[in-house]
């Protein structure tokens, strides 16, 4: 490969360019989002929406940081050249855990808040749920938990991004080694901290409801939207010219695109199975969730989540033509992640709103431009400071050749 | 996946530059039909006569059930599904190997499943015929269950209830079996093939003739299998996932504790593949060592094989982890009592078992020494599927206490439970055997398109 093709130009202006728009929306988000905080009316619906931005953004760096352990485990050699991306990706989680803190403001401040209803249960029958299952439930193990899960990602972010940046000097087989060696155990550690995450932050939302398949559910929408943030970032780093075009393929776009679909209908999966056992029973403890779901002018909303989360991307994704076309693919993507937003929504807001039917406004908009603008900014700084190709991979130029057949 | 070059391209391939590979293609084809174009060895006559002695402990046990009544069986009320179900249960998952082998990881392009995929397929179908025997034989007058199953008796007033998963499982496993079998035989085509032009004997030759359905290796049979295949692949993708999401449905919609939980559909289908991928393990370590197929069939296969195994280990150790946590999460009374009942009540025996050889033992194969030492995988495989075995176990035990504790009623097998159980082994490896004295046991022409020489370009696969 000659110099003139180097798959690493100068990165400023594209650097530059997403830190100012992730400025914006950081400040445009942080102001509303600060509005809603610190009126009183409005800061329960802020904390249920500061619950969506933020559990948006984790999926994200979490989902890939799953998918960059994922490579390592299967040692995958098509991935190579893109893995960096997602490596970037999954780089901003200390600024997660830190942006934690506020939802626990909020609760703190506004001790009637419903966003951690088994804190302070209403109802005679969340009372009874945060009765028998205390000794999980409770504050200490709470933030003992989320603490516990976010040194664990912390960690393992380090471990996985650090060491492949150490490769760009030269082609270090023993790092490659190395990370394949802790990426079994990661992904171990990755099922459980994510499932408990799930039942913590979004499933004790509703304290006497349960359902095993939760965690599944939850990584389902991870795993879409880190899929769906690497695309997008690949064809955006791709266009601005950070990564040479002849270094992405066809044959690359067309697996991603495959991975998109498979975990599209994975999610329909389980969304399916979940949904249908507990209507088929129809037993009370269970059923809640989804009469919630479906009264008070939510049935829309849960009817448009079964279309945006899977028909529509499922339609799209069917054929072979889009998943090599880098512009539909970025556009499936760019709706992928809407999808996601929507899912948290749906997952999240009926405790906000209740029987009111469901809403938007300054309280829900405003985190999650915030966030999207504390991950651009967080990229923009990344892509600053390091190439966003693993250049130093000993795969590396394996990968670059990758063909389909 | 490209047509081996000797029968597509008309024109002899410049010498030299091919002769070593097309030496290994030869090899190949030798290698692979040697055990049908010979007598059948000692070893193979013993093996089918222990086989057929099971066959027919199965067929003796079938036939005093319908001429006695289930009443032989030692189900009871409230355990009334007993070892039937159990045993339907671990046969349709053993018959999931094949088709993700065949299916899913053909879509995920990993090359090394050519060598085992015939193997898996075969032993599919056979998982499926003796898993169908299991609900016809506790019909009672399996002779009239094919009426009332199929077709559906709509016509004559008799409405079948559609809301019931037992009817679901009869169109999910009447798909899956109908569509691996076509998938199997379409691979076979080429196979069969080779078969033909090499049989010496007339009548041999005739059969492997009709059977290959004049299959001539011109290059639009090819283009036509080729897409075959794919669209093969893409619809017998979902049936993986679909078949035991169904079997599990027998089990999660109703409102038994310890059976009614979400988790039931993707923990089935991750059991399934499970036990397959080791009992294709369990035979295939003997298949390939007695056919002289070492060098087809490798230690690397059986390493990636076992690489699975523990994958699959996991999920299931996953759902095991989550039922419990929700059991006790759920501060539902008679969901936790269920569950400690499994663990520690008259069947904790089970569930210990089932633990230990579905989640321990298989954590072994985290060490690459044990994953590549036929010696030390191969009990952990044969755990595996006891330990499977015994999950289906306890989870149909849950059943001996139910709501009510004056019906308490602990299971016992009698001897026609044993001898079914035991027998469904023979009826499988009489099949089985029978396959591999055939039919070619490895797919020889997708092999082939995976070898050195056989592709116009050295590309890199991923």
């Amino acid at each position: 490969m000659s110099d003139a093709t180097s798959p690493v130009p100068a990165a400023a202006p594209v650097a530059r360019k997403v830190t100012s728009i992730g400025l914006g929306l950081l400040a445009v988000g942080g102001a509303l989002s600060a509005w809603a905080f610190f009126d009183e009316d409005l800061r329960t619906r802020f904390g249920f929406g500061y619950m969506v931005g933020f559990t948006f953004a984790w999926a994200i760096v979490l989902g890939s940081l799953f998918f960059v352990a994922l490579q390592h485990a299967t040692a995958s050699v098509w991935s190579v050249v893109l893995r960096r991306v997602a490596e970037m990706l999954a780089s901003p989680m200390l600024i997660l855990a830190v942006l934690y803190i506020p939802l626990l403001l909020v609760a703190l401040l506004h001790p009637d808040s419903t966003i951690f209803p088994w804190r302070n249960p209403t109802s005679e029958m969340a009372e009874h749920a945060v009765h028998v299952k205390g000794s999980y439930l409770n504050e200490t193990g709470f933030l003992v938990r989320t603490a516990l899960f976010f040194s664990i990602w912390i960690f393992f972010t380090w471990f996985f991004v650090r060491g492949s940046l150490n490769q760009d000097g030269g082609r270090r087989a023993d790092i490659t080694e190395r990370l394949r060696k802790f990426s079994g155990p990661f992904i171990i550690l990755f099922a459980f901290t994510a499932t408990f995450a799930s039942f913590d932050w979004l499933m004790s939302l509703e304290p006497n409801w349960f359902s095993t398949i939760y965690g599944v559910y939850v990584f389902g929408g991870i795993t879409l939207s880190a899929l769906a943030a690497i695309t997008l970032a690949l064809s955006a780093l791709k266009r601005s010219g950070l990564i040479a075009p002849e270094l992405i393929r066809k044959d690359h776009l067309y697996s991603l695109g495959g991975l998109l679909f498979a975990f599209t209908c994975f999610w329909g999966y389980i969304a399916f199975s979940q949904y249908m056992l507990i209507w088929y029973a129809n037993m009370p403890e269970e059923t809640i969730y989804y009469t919630k779901r479906l009264s008070n002018g939510w049935a829309g909303v849960t009817v448009a989540l079964a279309f945006v989360r899977f028909v529509i991307p499922f339609l799209f994704l069917l054929s072979r033509q889009v998943k090599t076309d880098e512009r539909k693919l970025g556009m499936i993507s760019i709706f992928i992640l809407f999808g996601q937003l929507f899912d948290l929504y749906w997952l999240v807001m009926p405790n906000s709103f209740g029987e009111a039917g469901p809403g938007f406004g300054i309280p829900e908009l405003g985190p999650v431009l915030f966030f999207c603008g504390v991950l651009l900014v967080a990229y923009g700084r990344f892509v600053r400071r390091h190439p966003v190709v693993a250049m130093g991979d000993p795969h590396f130029e394996a990968s670059r050749g990758f063909r389909l057949h | 996946m490209n047509p081996p070059p000797e029968l597509d391209t008309p024109d002899a391939p410049p010498a030299g530059a091919i002769r070593g590979p097309q030496a290994a293609l030869q090899q190949l084809d030798d290698d692979v039909n040697a055990p049908l174009e010979a007598f059948p060895t000692q070893r193979w006559l013993k093996a089918f006569g222990l086989a057929k002695i099971g066959a027919t402990i199965f067929l003796v046990c079938f036939v005093w059930t319908i001429a006695r009544g289930i009443g032989t069986w030692g189900n009871n009320s409230p355990v009334g599904w007993g070892f039937g179900i159990t045993n339907f249960v671990f046969w349709i998952g053993i018959g999931h190997a094949g088709t993700l082998i065949s299916a899913i990881l053909y879509l995920l392009r990993q090359k090394w499943r050519t060598s085992i995929a015939r193997f898996a397929e075969a032993m599919t179908i056979f998982a499926v015929i003796v898993a169908l025997q299991f609900p016809m034989v506790h019909t009672g007058r399996p002779w009239l269950a094919a009426y009332w199953l199929l077709p559906l008796p709509n016509a004559n007033g008799i409405w079948v209830n559609f809301r019931s998963p037992l009817l679901w499982d009869v169109v999910a496993v009447s798909t899956y079996a109908l569509v691996s079998l076509m998938f199997w035989y379409t691979g076979l085509l080429p196979d069969l093939a080779v078969a033909r032009d090499r049989a010496k004997h007339r009548v041999r030759k005739l059969v492997y003739g009709i059977l290959s359905l004049g299959w001539k290796g011109s290059n639009r049979a090819w283009q036509h299998y080729e897409k075959a295949y794919l669209l093969f692949a893409g619809l017998s993708t979902p049936l993986v996932l679909s078949v035991h999401s169904v079997v599990s449905f027998d089990f999660a919609v109703s409102v038994v504790p310890g059976w009614h939980t979400t988790i039931f559909p993707p923990y089935f289908v991750a059991g399934a593949i499970f036990s397959g991928f080791a009992m294709v393990a369990t035979c295939i370590i003997v298949m390939r060592k007695y056919f002289k197929l070492e060098h087809i069939i490798t230690i690397d296969h059986l390493d990636v094989m076992n690489r699975i195994v523990l994958v699959t280990s996991l999920m299931v150790g996953y759902a095991y982890m989550m039922e419990l946590f929700i059991a006790w999460y759920s501060g539902v009374v008679a969901e936790r009592f269920a569950f400690m009942n499994r663990a520690m009540g008259s069947y904790g025996w089970a569930y210990a078992i089932m633990v230990t050889c579905n989640v321990l033992l298989p954590q072994l194969l985290w060490f690459r020494k044990i994953r590549r030492s036929i010696l030390l995988m191969y009990p952990i495989v044969i755990a595996v599927n006891i330990g499977m075995w015994f999950e289906r176990f306890v989870i149909i035990m849950t059943l001996s206490r139910d709501h009510l504790p004056s019906s308490w009623h602990d299971f016992h097998p009698t001897w026609v439970d044993y001898g079914l159980l035991v027998g469904s082994f023979g009826l499988f490896f009489t099949l089985l055997l029978l396959f591999c004295r055939f039919l070619p046991t490895v797919a020889v022409a997708e092999s082939k398109a995976g070898m050195a020489g056989a592709q116009p370009t050295g590309g890199h696969h991923g």
